[in-house]
């Protein structure tokens, strides 16, 4: 029905003006696409008037690189065991054989920093700030207060000892001198006893030697905590090692976190020093 | 096998499979159980056939290809680890029982195999010298440090194989048998009464196979 009474828009109703709308665009697109480069700064806009971070050199990965990685690794094991050493968390019995991991690590460090130098590099006999920041401190503070500590030191040993079996193996894909993977499997055998030492005499005798891999042994305690074996696989491996320690917490839950083999953020690398 | 203190007091009971011997605490000047005749014996075994592993000369070919002398030298590791398996094989129908005995014989079975997967070559025979020089400790009472002074020597032979070896595939390969046979090597000082020796434990002291 046609309302007389209502006035007629004549040409530039809501269709129109969509229209309109719609053709101004499209004619600004392909201005704007025909339009010559007027210059200018392409770069996201800055607000304020903050210095520019200066960029971090060039991390070339290289054998050198890896063997200083490695180098502070074992200053990091030293580290490690030092803190607990000094904190008087382990028994005398354990002290018998930490002590000498700490004397095998630094004298592994010294073998490293030998091929580091022939090979025209500079040594980093200094813990991996990276591992310690986010793996060792925050380790170390979690077993503050916790309800066993001999079972915790035990454990972050352990840990420690794998982590550094794990890598050197780990390396050896990566180095490109056969002589330089020999050297890290010196390491890396010497690594792996200890690791597989800890296992034995901590746990052997409740689990066996043998991991669930090999013989019907279970992963985990019932409590959740992971059980080390002294020969966990049949091959050596290279995978992130699961740590739990500490004391239940309000969500009844421990701290656990998983140390891995070295990769891009926790290399050393050449323009770095300490 | 009774239940003895740890390191760090922490054995309970009866183990799952196999249970070290352990004591209170770590003397690390324990002496060892007179294991020069039998290392003698491996070491006279092999004599007279030995060349030194450099001599097959450094591979220097792409990584990924394998030279003549990498196969050489991949295919007397790879003899070797099947000598291991017969040696436990040997053990174990001598009278050794216990699940590490299965599992060591096994895992060397598997380091040959793998060492097939990638060359190429079958895992079809062993080196007879090893076999031949150690079968009679293997067969005794005295086995087991038998076959820790074997994964000793193995362990140190792969560490010379790397060092020869340019293919990174066959390098990865072998890392990761060292890896494992070295803690083969505290299983066995730790079956044999040295678990409190940190030497026997901690430290290498072989000499490695050498091709002929």
């Amino acid at each position: 029905m046609n309302d007389s009474s209502v006035p007629q828009t004549t040409g530039f109703d809501r269709r129109t003006l969509l229209r309109a709308g719609g053709v101004t665009l499209l004619g600004g697109a392909v201005l704007s696409a025909c339009a010559a480069d007027f210059g200018g700064d392409t770069a996201p806009g800055r607000v304020g008037l903050a210095d520019e971070g200066a960029a971090l050199p060039d991390g070339v990965v290289d054998d050198v690189v890896l063997m200083r990685t490695m180098q502070s690794l074992e200053h990091t094991a030293v580290a490690g065991l030092t803190a607990m050493v000094d904190a008087g968390m382990y028994s005398s019995a354990q002290l018998s054989y930490i002590e000498r991991f700490i004397a095998d690590h630094v004298a592994a460090s010294e073998a490293l920093g030998e091929i580091i130098e022939a090979g025209g590099g500079e040594q980093y006999a200094c813990p991996n700030e990276w591992v310690m920041s986010r793996y060792v401190e925050p380790i170390l503070a979690a077993v503050e207060g916790t309800d066993d500590q001999l079972r915790d030191v035990r454990a972050i040993s352990h840990g420690l000892e794998t982590m550094l079996a794990h890598s050197y193996q780990h390396v050896v894909g990566l180095l490109d001198g056969p002589a330089h993977r020999r050297a890290a499997m010196i390491q890396g055998a010497a690594a792996s006893r200890r690791s597989a030492t800890l296992a034995a005499q901590s746990t052997g005798a409740l689990h066996g030697y043998l991991g669930p891999d090999l013989a019907d042994s279970p992963e985990k305690t019932a409590d959740g905590f992971p059980i080390s074996y002294a020969v966990p696989s049949t091959f050596g491996r290279v995978d992130q090692i699961e740590l739990v320690v500490g004391a239940v917490d309000d969500e009844g839950s421990r701290f656990s976190t998983l140390l891995q083999t070295p990769a891009e953020n926790t290399f050393v690398y050449a323009y770095q020093s300490c | 096998m009774s239940a003895t203190p740890t390191l760090d007091d922490q054995r309970k009971d009866l183990p799952v499979n196999d249970a070290p011997g352990g004591t209170e605490h770590i003397d690390e000047s324990a002496p060892r159980p007179d294991s020069s005749g039998r290392r003698a014996l491996l070491t006279a075994g092999l004599s007279g056939a030995v060349l030194a592993l450099a001599s097959a000369g450094r591979a220097n070919a792409a990584e990924n290809e394998f030279t003549g002398a990498e196969l050489d030298i991949l295919r007397f590791a790879q003899q070797l680890e099947m000598s291991a398996r017969d040696l436990y094989d040997a053990a174990i129908a001598a009278g050794a029982t216990g699940a590490v005995w299965e599992a060591m014989s096994e895992q060397h079975e598997a380091y040959a195999q793998s060492i097939a997967g990638l060359t190429g070559m079958s895992a079809d025979s062993r080196n007879d010298e090893v076999y031949d020089a150690l079968a009679p400790a293997f067969g005794s009472s005295a086995a087991a440090e038998a076959a820790y002074d074997l994964e000793s020597a193995a362990a140190a032979t792969h560490i010379e194989v790397l060092g020869l070896l340019s293919h990174r595939p066959a390098a990865e390969l072998i890392a990761s048998i060292i890896s494992a046979e070295s803690r083969h090597c505290v299983v066995l000082a730790d079956l044999t009464g040295r678990s409190t020796d940190l030497t026997a434990l901690l430290v290498n002291n072989a000499q490695p196979i050498l091709p002929a």
